[in-house]
C-alpha cells in the first residue's frame, strides 16, 4: 500500500514540478500513439466501410483477416515490423529502425485492424434502409454516406477509442522496433517496464499513474465528442 | 397534351435470375394519385424505387414530364423533386426538428427558411408540439406523421408512400390516410402510394395499377378496377366475389340458376360467364321486396361472421353472396344461419367476365 501511496506521491511531484524527461516521454507518447491512431484512422475507416457496406469477391476472407488483426500479439508485430526495417530488410534503406517512426509504424499496425473491424461491424449493425432514406430526401451519395456516418457516430468513436487504445497500451512492438532509447524512444510504456526491471517502484507507479491519466484524458475528450453529439449530426449542403 | 409528370416505359428488373417486375408502360398524371395495388412480392415496392430514381432498373426508362434524366446531376435534380415515405418512418437520431428539417439542410437553405419551412410541415399536420421531442420518444403513429412531414417540408413535386401504414393500428392508419388523402388533395401532390389493402387504395381514390408476380395486370381509375377486375383471381384480390355462373341470353340479361338478372348493356359477352360482384353493392332485408330497377333473390344465410365492427352475412341461393350488416340489424333481426332473406343490387353492379374454364 505504501509503494502504492508513494508511486502516487511521486507521479504528482513529477507533473507538478514538470521534470522535463517524464515530460518529454509523455509528449513522445501521445506523439506516437496518436499519429498511429490518426494514420490507422485514415485507412482503417474507409477499408471499414468497405467491408461494412460493400459486397465484393473476396470480402468474407478480408473481413476474417481484419477481425483476425484486432488481437494480434504486438511482440509479433514489433518482430515483423523490425525485420521490415532491419538494415537488410526491405525498407532498411530508410534507416528508421529505433526512431519514433518505426514504432509509429509498429502502432498503426496494431490500431488499424482494430478501427477497420469495429468500423465494418458499426456499418453492418446499420439499418441498410437509413442509405434510401437519405438519398429519397435528396441526399447526394456522398451526404447519404455522411448521414449514416453521422448515424453510427457512437459506434465508430467508439472503434477510434480502442484503436487508441491498443496502440497507447501496447509495450512489446514499441520496445522492439524503438529500443526504449533515452530521450530518442521511451515512450510511458516502454520507460515503466525499464523501472520495474531496475526496481524503482516507485517511478515506475507514477509513470504507469501518467500512462492513466493520459488514456483518460484521450478518452474523456472521445466521450464528450461520442455523447455531447448525441442526437445531432451536421450535413454538408451539397457543393 | 400535357406529358405525364412520370412515364415508366418497358421497364423490367430481375434479382438474379427471379423477375421484380416488367411494365410495359405505366403513367403517373401531373398533380394525380396511382396506387400500386399487389400481393407481397408483386413488385410493387421494386418499381416504386425505379420510379423514384433510387433503384436503375435492368432494361427500359422512366421519363419526368417527358424528360429522360441522363446524367448523375440530373438524376440527383429529378430525385430533389420527390421524396419518399416508407413503411418504417426510419427517423433519424436527434430531435423531430433535425428529422424535419434534414432535406432542407441537404439542399443547402439558409436556416431562416429551414425553420420557416419546419414549422409549417409541422403545423400541417398537426403535430407542432412534437417539434423538440427525440425521434427516439415517438408512437408509431407520430413517428409516421414525422416522417411525412419530413417529406412535405421538402416541397416535392412527387411524394411516393411505400406502405406507410403497415405498422400502424387501425385509429393511427385511419387519421394518416384521412390527413394525407387531404394533404393530396390541398397541396395537387402528384403520388403513387403503394399498398396491398384494396380498402386504403379506394380511400386515396385516383387510379389504381394492379401488380401480380412482377407484371401490370390491370391499371385504371380506382372505381373501375376496383368493381371490374381482369379477371377471376383478380377479383379476388381486390375484394370481390365470383357469385356463381351464368348464361348471358341477351345485351341485357343473363341467367342464372333459374333466375335471370338485368345487365348494363354489355359489349362483346355472350356464352358463360362469371358473375363478379361485390360486398358493398349488395342490400340484405327480410321481406320479398326490391328496389325500382333492382335484381334480387331469395336466399338462405349460410353464415354470419364479425369482421372488423361489422357481420359479414353470405346467402345462398341462385347465386352467392356477401353483404355487411350492422350489429344492430344483426340482432333486430335475431339472425341466425338457415334464416330466409332477400338480396338485392343494382344491374350496375354486376360485372361478367368469360368463364374461365371455357373462354
Amino acid at each position: 500500500m505504501d509503494l502504492l501511496v508513494d508511486g502516487f506521491r511521486q507521479a504528482v511531484l513529477l507533473i507538478v514540478t514538470r521534470d522535463p524527461e517524464v515530460a518529454g516521454i509523455t509528449l513522445l507518447t501521445l506523439r506516437v500513439s496518436g499519429t498511429a491512431t490518426l494514420f490507422a484512422l485514415a485507412l482503417g475507416l474507409p477499408v471499414g466501410l468497405a467491408l461494412g457496406l460493400r459486397q465484393f469477391p473476396g470480402r468474407n476472407l478480408l473481413l476474417g483477416l481484419v477481425n483476425t488483426g484486432m488481437g494480434l500479439p504486438p511482440v509479433v508485430v514489433g518482430l515483423f515490423v523490425a525485420l521490415l526495417l532491419w538494415r537488410t530488410g526491405p525498407l532498411g534503406s530508410l534507416g528508421l529502425m529505433y526512431s519514433p517512426p518505426a514504432m509509429i509504424l509498429a502502432q498503426f499496425v496494431i490500431a488499424f485492424p482494430i478501427i477497420a473491424g469495429l468500423t465494418a461491424a458499426a456499418m453492418q449493425q446499420l439499418d441498410p434502409r437509413i442509405r434510401l432514406q437519405s438519398l429519397a430526401l435528396g441526399a447526394s451519395g456522398s451526404q447519404a454516406l455522411w448521414t449514416m456516418l453521422g448515424e453510427a457516430r457512437l459506434p465508430l468513436l467508439a472503434a477510434v477509442m480502442a484503436g487508441f487504445g491498443g496502440a497507447l497500451s501496447e509495450v512489446g512492438a514499441v520496445m522492439i522496433v524503438g529500443g526504449n532509447l533515452k530521450g530518442l524512444t521511451r515512450v510511458l510504456t516502454t520507460a515503466t517496464v525499464m523501472e520495474v526491471r531496475m526496481g524503482r517502484f516507485e517511478t515506475a507507479i507514477a509513470l504507469g499513474l501518467i500512462l492513466l491519466g493520459l488514456s483518460f484524458a484521450v478518452n474523456l475528450l472521445l466521450t464528450m465528442l461520442q455523447q455531447g453529439g448525441t442526437g445531432r449530426w451536421s450535413l454538408r449542403p451539397l457543393q | 397534351m400535357e406529358p405525364a409528370a412520370i412515364a415508366v416505359k418497358d421497364v423490367e428488373h430481375r434479382y438474379g435470375a427471379k423477375l421484380a417486375v416488367q411494365i410495359p408502360y405505366l403513367a403517373v398524371p401531373r398533380g394525380g394519385t396511382v396506387t400500386l395495388l399487389g400481393p407481397n412480392g408483386s413488385g410493387k415496392s421494386t418499381l416504386l424505387r425505379i420510379m423514384a430514381l433510387l433503384e436503375l432498373p435492368g432494361r427500359g426508362q422512366v421519363a419526368f414530364s417527358g424528360e429522360l434524366p441522363a446524367t448523375p446531376g440530373q438524376r440527383l435534380a429529378q430525385r430533389r423533386s420527390m421524396t419518399m415515405v416508407f413503411q418504417d418512418p426510419l427517423l433519424f437520431a436527434g430531435t423531430v426538428y433535425r428529422n424535419v428539417a434534414y432535406g432542407l439542410r441537404l439542399r443547402g437553405l439558409p436556416a431562416a427558411e429551414v425553420a420557416g419551412r419546419v414549422e409549417r410541415s409541422l403545423a400541417m399536420l398537426g403535430i407542432a408540439d412534437l417539434k423538440h421531442r427525440p425521434a427516439t420518444a415517438l408512437s408509431g403513429g407520430e413517428a409516421q406523421k414525422v416522417a411525412l412531414a419530413r417529406c412535405l417540408a421538402v416541397e416535392p413535386e412527387v411524394l411516393f408512400l411505400d406502405e406507410p401504414t403497415t405498422h400502424l393500428d387501425a385509429p393511427a392508419k385511419q387519421a394518416f390516410l384521412s390527413d394525407l388523402g387531404g394533404l393530396l388533395e390541398r397541396l395537387g401532390l402528384t403520388a403513387v402510394f403503394v399498398t396491398h389493402d384494396q380498402s386504403e387504395a379506394r380511400s386515396l381514390g385516383g387510379r389504381i395499377a394492379v401488380l401480380e408476380g412482377g407484371y401490370l395486370r390491370q391499371e385504371g381509375p380506382a372505381e373501375q378496377v376496383l368493381r371490374r377486375p381482369a379477371s377471376l383471381s383478380l377479383a379476388g384480390f381486390l375484394g370481390a366475389q365470383c357469385a356463381g355462373r351464368g348464361r348471358v341470353v341477351s345485351a341485357t340479361c343473363v341467367a342464372v340458376n333459374g333466375i335471370t338478372l338485368a345487365l348494363e348493356p354489355v359489349r362483346e359477352r355472350s356464352g358463360l360467364v362469371d358473375i363478379i360482384l361485390r360486398s358493398e353493392d349488395v342490400l340484405l332485408h327480410r321481406g320479398d321486396e326490391a328496389g325500382d330497377g333492382m335484381n334480387s333473390f331469395r336466399g338462405k344465410v349460410t353464415a354470419v361472421a364479425l369482421e372488423g365492427q361489422l357481420y359479414r352475412v353470405t346467402l345462398a341461393g341462385p347465386l352467392t353472396v356477401s353483404a355487411y350488416l350492422t350489429a344492430h340489424v344483426v340482432r333486430a333481426w335475431s339472425l341466425t344461419v338457415g334464416d330466409k332473406l332477400t338480396a338485392s343490387f343494382y344491374p350496375d353492379a354486376l360485372h361478367l367476365l368469360p368463364c374461365e374454364e371455357t373462354a
